[in-house]
């Protein structure tokens, strides 16, 4: 025991513990581990906090690895402690209740904290941000008590978050800043398709809008959202979902170098060599991701060099997304906008509410949005991610790995075979 | 508050507990 390196992970969520499972898969004896959580739960998919919200799961449901995990493999479980410093002279992570874990490796795992809006009033009860198993308890509460709710926030969590409020019987509003929904990940006709399917399930939606101030209602809670037209708009919740700032003041504090995020290599170290990081709270080429894909991605090379192997090196990620919402298919990939020397690629039939289009530039597949039917989006994210030219499939892109299998030459047709299995 | 100089210090102490003291001052020697 006393020859295995010790393993702090600060951060029992997605990422961190992602990487623990791979690194446990790779190098079971290496690493005596003890784990941090700021939470009081076991490691739970946030991604599913959504179907949580619209009472299709329940908590339990959603619990990736149970306390049992943690003590099967020998981990030491800190719930409900929150690190605050690292000591980085004498390797020691130290907890807000005084807990102290020496570690010869650290991964910092810390994720990120919902951006809540400067504006009047967005401390007053009743006034949530939608991150955590705590935030979707406190608006199942809310939903059983009140009326109307202002989510303030088109984006994807945004979105997910007024279908679960609407699908508990309130009355929501979707107040959003720009001029459609979801921009980061759909064009204006998808998200117009996505409104309108929406607003048929009883959502209101004020795009293009700006909130000034969450004003009071009666017993000091929250009573209504003044925009900066002047109007305003019944509120007995509102939840802002306008986005995320990565957790970066431990790795600060610990003069860590960090931009956005903190700031780690393409094997997920940061400028401590002892010192990995992983997740929403990372930095990498520049760029702080927010999905889970190219979480799991660092998860699996961060693990091989704590492991020991030295190989794998994490070289970004093509964002990609789907909207968790029951009913509505979407998805969304890479530079879906197009404009320049791209080339769009659109079939949209208004009449079955599909619309797919795909963006090629010199030939290599770079983005697309798919609404109403998805098949074959995870054969086209394959396809972006290799950036091959296929010029000889183009016109069977829209089509999926069927169509284009058919389409293809003898050279490229190991690279359909996979997906056409995927979709027999 | 942190100052460069105490980042400084900080890598230092990172330094020397990784090489040893003796190391890091006669590193700090050299450069001088």
């Amino acid at each position: 025991m006393s020859e295995r390196q010790r393993l702090v992970v600060v951060g029992n969520g997605m990422a961190g513990v992602k990487t623990l499972e791979h690194l446990l898969a790779l190098a079971p004896e290496r690493h005596a581990i003890t784990v941090f959580g700021a939470e009081p739960h076991p490691n739970y998919n946030r991604i599913l906090l959504s179907p949580v919200l619209a009472g299709e799961l329940t908590t339990a449901d959603i619990v990736l690895n149970g306390l049992d995990w943690y003590s099967a493999h020998g981990i030491t479980l800190h719930l409900g402690k929150r690190a605050v410093r690292v000591d980085r002279v004498r390797r020691v992570v130290v907890a807000d209740d005084g807990t102290e874990a020496p570690y010869d490796r650290l991964l910092i795992a810390t994720g990120s904290t919902p951006v809540v809006l400067p504006v009047p009033g967005n401390a007053l009860p009743g006034v949530l941000t939608y991150r955590d198993l705590a935030d979707t308890g406190a608006m199942i509460r809310a939903a059983a008590q009140f009326r109307c709710a202002v989510v303030i926030g088109g984006g994807l969590l945004g979105l997910e978050a007024a279908n679960g409020l609407r699908a508990r019987g309130m009355d929501v509003t979707v107040v959003h800043l720009m001029p459609w929904l979801m921009e980061r990940q759909l064009d204006e006709t998808a998200a117009g398709m996505l409104r309108a399917a929406l607003e048929a399930r009883g959502i209101a939606f004020r795009l293009g809008a700006e909130t000034e101030a969450v004003l009071p209602g009666l017993q000091s809670r929250v009573g209504a959202v003044r925009l900066k037209d002047g109007s305003e708009l019944a509120a007995d919740l509102v939840v802002m979902a306008v986005g995320i700032r990565p957790n970066v003041e431990l790795a600060r504090t610990a003069g860590l170098y960090c931009g956005r995020g903190i700031v780690v290599n393409d094997t997920m170290q940061t400028y401590d060599p002892r010192i990995y990081a992983v997740g929403e709270c990372v930095a990498h080429r520049g760029v702080a991701y927010g999905l889970v894909a190219p979480l799991y991605e660092m998860a699996n090379v961060c693990a091989t060099h704590l492991a020991g192997f030295g190989i794998g090196r994490y070289q970004g990620s093509i964002p990609s997304t789907k909207l968790k919402v029951t009913g509505i298919d979407l998805f969304s990939a890479g530079d879906f906008l197009g404009g320049g020397t791209s080339e769009p690629i659109v079939l949209h039939d208004a009449e079955t509410g599909v619309y797919r289009k795909v963006v090629v530039k010199d030939g290599r597949l770079i983005g697309a949005v798919l609404y109403g039917d998805t098949e074959g989006s995870a054969w086209l994210l394959d396809r972006m991610t290799e950036r091959r030219d296929l010029s000889t499939i183009r016109d069977a892109l829209l089509f999926g790995p069927d169509i284009a299998a058919m389409l293809a030459p003898p050279a490229d047709a190991p690279a359909a075979a996979p997906a056409a299995r995927m979709v027999a | 508050m942190d100052t460069r100089a105490s980042a400084f210090a900080v890598e230092l102490g990172v330094l020397a507990a990784e090489l040893g003291p003796c190391c890091v001052l006669w590193l700090l020697l050299i450069a001088g």
